[in-house]
């Protein structure tokens, strides 16, 4: 496990720079950072709880209602029925269901993604009472404190030495060895996303 | 004196912008039409690319083929609520209804997802393109998808910081950073996660029915389109 001053030193390491000479302590941490957003938008690897009130209509916009980590929607949990929210439709799907569904008035059983900032939430309560458990995958935080853990599997904090390795070596026109890091790195970002998103498959249970 | 200016840098990042969004369409909006009694033909603004949705009244509005329309229903002259819409080879970012509208509505551009507004308008959701402005693509991804376009079309500029061997990696690297996060996006956006329920809606809202041969269904559809 990996502090995020012992990935900076392991990236000086890499460049030959450990006496901080030719590569700014700024550009390594933007380099880092831009490393740690990448991980979390490709494998959406933190995944937050928050319980939020049901408001009188179907889109939602969480950034707005005070999830400001927000990115996207894993799962949705409506406390007044003690039910998920059914997470197989798409937009066109709730036509299919009824062509006038954003007037629908009930207790809310669907949820769909619109856009980045709303997602739906079908039918809507016109009188809301009761919450809901929004399951999200959040943003990377900011890199603000080097003596931490990143919040990345042990044996996958390697992908922040190797993009931050890599961009860095793009800032000195070393294209060759900057791709090799890259490739390195969009092999195993790959197959941590597929790891994150199988995790307690075996687990899952089928409910319609 | 930086080899480029700031002017040139901001007009890459928003070329960069447009061209992504255009090709993966990811940024929605919604406008509210002016409908007036009697008229089928609005013109919708520059910034409407492609159109995801409409609603007459809440009610979702079909769209029909230009021959559909000319073929089934251009000898009908009727008025009422309209059920369909055509939104190509009627005039540049126009759309026109059918049966035409029998009435006024009015027009209120706030707050277009509030059922009580929904109910009493005619709402364009469409697809558009990056303006830079308000119409943006996310910060989490923003600045690492737009660096390689911007660094590639300042190395391929003419003049003291043209560098053709960089141009040609940083295009290498725009080119894979847009399918990746592309393909991201669509998972993001329109793929149902169906982590609590499996299986699409069709195959447990139906009663089962006979399939024809794979070389007998036509046109294929991807999940979520």
């Amino acid at each position: 496990m990996s502090t995020f001053t012992q990935i900076k030193a392991a990236v000086r390491a890499n460049l030959d720079d450990s006496g901080v000479s030719f590569y700014s302590a700024d550009d390594l941490l933007e380099s880092i950072e831009d490393a740690y957003s990448d991980i979390f938008f490709q494998t959406r690897c933190l995944i937050k709880k928050v319980t939020l009130n049901f408001i009188n209509r179907t889109a939602y916009d969480f950034k707005l209602l005070g999830v400001e980590d927000f990115m996207c929607v894993i799962a949705i949990f409506n406390n007044n029925t003690n039910r998920w929210l059914t997470d197989n439709l798409t937009v066109r799907d709730l036509d299919g269901i009824r062509c006038d569904w954003e007037l629908w008035s009930a207790q809310p059983q669907f949820w769909a993604p619109l856009n980045f900032d709303m997602n739906l939430i079908v039918p809507y309560l016109s009188s809301p009472t009761g919450t809901f458990d929004l399951y999200y995958a959040a943003k990377a935080p900011d890199v603000t404190d080097d003596t931490v853990t990143p919040l990345i599997a042990t044996d996958m904090q390697k992908l922040l030495e190797w993009y931050a390795t890599s961009d860095m070596l793009e800032s000195a026109e070393e294209f060759t060895k900057a791709g090799a890091y890259f490739q390195m790195y969009g092999e195993n970002v790959e197959e941590y996303s597929e790891r994150v998103k199988n995790q307690a498959k075996r687990d899952l249970l089928i409910t319609i | 004196m930086s080899l480029f200016s700031s002017e040139q840098i901001n007009r890459y990042v928003l070329q960069g912008e447009q061209l992504f969004t255009n090709e993966f369409r990811c940024i929605t909006d919604r406008l509210a039409i002016e409908v007036v009694s009697g008229t089928s033909l609005y013109t919708l603004p520059d910034n409407v690319i492609d159109i995801r949705r409409i609603t007459y009244r809440g009610s979702k509005i079909d769209p029909i083929s230009h021959r559909d329309m000319r073929e089934y229903l251009d000898g009908l002259s009727s008025s009422g609520t309209p059920q369909n819409y055509i939104f190509n080879n009627v005039g540049q970012s126009t759309i026109k209804l059918f049966p035409t509208p029998a009435e006024t509505l009015g027009t209120i551009q706030v707050d277009l997802f509030n059922p009580e507004i929904v109910r009493v308008q005619c709402i364009v959701e469409f697809w558009t393109v990056a303006d830079g402005i308000g119409y943006k693509l996310p910060e989490y991804i923003r600045r690492r998808l737009l660096k390689p376009y911007v660094l590639k079309s300042l190395f391929l500029a003419e003049g003291k910081g043209q560098n053709v061997k960089a141009a040609a990696y940083w295009a290498k690297k725009w080119a894979a950073l847009k399918s990746i996060y592309g393909i991201q996006l669509e998972d993001q956006l329109n793929i149902p996660r169906r982590l609590m329920a499996n299986g699409s809606f069709q195959s447990r809202s139906y009663l089962a029915q006979p399939v024809l041969p794979l070389s007998m269904r036509g046109t294929g559809m991807n999940p979520g389109e």
